[in-house]
């Protein structure tokens, strides 16, 4: 975490010392770094422990907060598969060692489990330094780990649909069409983002019904790059997108971000770069995402 | 909610394949629909791990419940939309309680491609179907039937897994999918209630028109705050505090009258004079 990051001062990693988890799938416990429960089913709860050890003086001092702030712990489990977060109680910290424990209950997960260990401020502070956490809720601390649970690939929305229901005259030439529900980039990036592919097409159609020919290879290839395309576009037109936002994996404006990402730092340099020789860009991401 | 070993796991049926379905219902009376409906054998994949299954009769059971209330609602005649939503609101909680369904299989759109496709089409093409007599064909969005956010019958059942009876019932439904298509606002309970309920109240109090226009710029707020606070522990007490600082600025900002309560004046005062004190930094 970087110091200034949020806005005020937080805690490097090392100044929490001995930070472990301890996860189990049921009963099968997993090693330290694992990042896959394998036989995991609705059935496993996943049990949860995170231990650590710090000074509270020295903390508070480090972060310039007042002798009497209090700091709280938190165990937050955001389950990719469904769309519930489940938290841990919250602990006051204190100096030494100490534990903080979550069960999430299998049967209300699925995909990946993103387990987030927090530590954040519990009261507002007034502490007179300007670098001081001071809102209720301000986080000094923050870890992640992944658990995949069962397969996560993403899944686009691919969906045969007649283009002639949809009004497009000659429908039968059209191919696909990207549709956006929304362009809120909180929103879930598989509800957002579809992809109708033409069932009144006759090469869509027989890419549909053998899709491991070589024709059908082809127009994949095709419509992969120029699906990109279209997120290029969709990003760089979206007025409200930010590279320094940490958007949420799932969501809109984490899959529009990375597109971006694709071709450069900043979203200002590749929207310049776009408006210069957006045939150029477009090339580059050929090269990025057609090649495999 | 009961143990897990009690809860169902449903039939699923894949994308493409309701989708090819779903080109066959389209051109289909409710009538004729409704007629070849067979619940009786079920070929269908399941969660390959389920202990417990949802079989004939409970599906059986689900088409009963849910043709029932539609009937109750004016089906199969042509109503109007406002009848269609009380139709929801009356049918999202029968259908919570009857399917004891687990939420993971509940996260799986299959499954609610299943029911939609097999269980109750014609029920659905009511809801959100309709008939053009020229080509004798219905039309319904792509969404009501595959998007897991929208899905006719699904996204009933997560308002009131989320949300609980109570508010999945008396919110639009723009609101709600405002609420609930942002993973990090709609599936932490405690926040996503505090904001149902203080749009509510909010918007009862001051009598405000324009409360959708109100909540999308109070998510959005929500949103850039969550960034540097974290809400995973505040109380319930603080966010709803938290939360009723966000309409009061977001009325402001809009200039929407706002009548503020006394929490949530208290909140607005402790948020003025955290201000004072706090230097605003921007988020890099």
């Amino acid at each position: 975490m970087q110091a200034i990051s949020l806005g005020h001062l937080t805690l490097p990693v090392d100044d929490v010392s001995t930070l472990a988890w301890e996860v189990s799938a049921g009963d099968t416990p997993l090693a330290d770094g694992e990042s896959s429960a394998e036989d995991w089913t609705y059935y496993d709860d996943i049990y949860v422990k995170c231990s650590f050890e710090l000074d509270l003086e020295t903390t508070l001092k480090r972060l310039r907060l007042s002798a009497n702030a209090r700091l709280g712990a938190v165990i937050i489990a955001r389950p990719t598969g469904t769309p519930l977060i489940i938290t841990s109680d919250v602990r006051d910290v204190r100096s030494g060692r100490q534990q903080i424990y979550l069960t999430v209950p299998g049967s209300q997960i699925s995909g990946a489990l993103w387990l987030e260990f927090q530590i954040s401020l519990l009261d507002a502070d007034h502490s007179d330094s300007p670098f001081a956490p001071k809102r209720l809720g301000n986080t000094v601390f923050r870890v992640e780990r992944k658990i995949t649970l069962e397969g996560v690939a993403p899944r686009l929305p691919m969906l045969p649909v007649s283009f002639a229901d949809h009004g497009i005259v000659s429908s039968d030439s059209s191919l696909w069409w990207l549709r956006l529900t929304t362009r809120d980039l909180a929103a879930s990036a598989s509800a957002a983002i579809w992809l109708w592919l033409n069932v009144d097409n006759s090469s869509i159609s027989r890419m549909l019904e053998d899709a491991d020919s070589t024709e059908s290879e082809i127009w994949l290839r095709f419509l992969e790059i120029d699906f990109m395309r279209q997120l290029l576009r969709e990003a760089l037109s979206n007025d409200e997108l930010s590279l320094q936002i940490a958007y949420p994996e799932e969501s809109l404006g984490h899959v529009l971000s990375s597109v971006i990402r694709l071709l450069g730092d900043s979203l200002d340099q590749v929207q310049q770069r776009y408006q210069e020789d957006p045939g150029r860009l477009e090339a580059e991401l050929q090269a990025k995402v057609g090649g495999k | 909610m009961g143990e897990p070993q009690l809860l169902l796991c449903y039939p699923r049926m894949p994308l493409y394949e309701a989708s090819l379905a779903w080109e066959q219902l389209r051109s289909q009376s409710l009538s004729e629909i409704g007629a070849s409906i067979d619940l009786t054998k079920i070929q269908a994949q399941y969660y390959p791990l389920a202990r417990q299954r949802a079989a004939a009769v409970e599906l059986m059971s689900l088409r009963s419940k849910i043709h029932g209330i539609a009937e109750e609602y004016g089906f199969p005649s042509h109503v109007s939309s406002k009848v269609l939503v009380e139709f929801d609101r009356s049918v999202g909680p029968e259908i919570h309680a009857q399917m004891a369904i687990l939420p993971a299989d509940a996260s799986s759109i299959d499954v609610w491609n299943f029911i939609n496709t097999a269980v109750v089409p014609d029920v659905v093409l009511w809801r959100y179907g309709r008939f053009n007599s020229q080509n004798k064909k219905w039309s319904i969005s792509e969404e009501r039937l595959f998007d897991m956010t929208r899905t006719t019958i699904g996204r009933l059942w997560w308002r009131v897994h989320l949300l609980g009876v109570e508010l999945a019932g008396k919110l639009g439904e723009d609101e709600v999918v405002n609420l609930l298509e942002k993973p990090r606002i709609g599936g932490y309970p405690l926040l996503s209630r505090a904001l149902g309920n203080r749009l509510l109240a909010f918007a009862s109090e001051s009598n405000m028109s324009r409360r959708m226009v109100l909540f999308r710029d109070v998510t959005k707020r929500l949103l850039r705050r969550m960034a540097i606070q974290s809400v995973f522990v505040m109380t319930p007490e603080q966010i709803d505090e938290f939360v009723a600082s966000l309409f009061l600025e977001s009325a402001e900002a809009l200039d929407l009258p706002g009548k503020a309560t006394p929490s949530a004046k208290r909140a607005q005062e402790k948020s003025d004079q955290e201000k004072a004190f706090a230097t605003d930094w921007p988020i890099f």
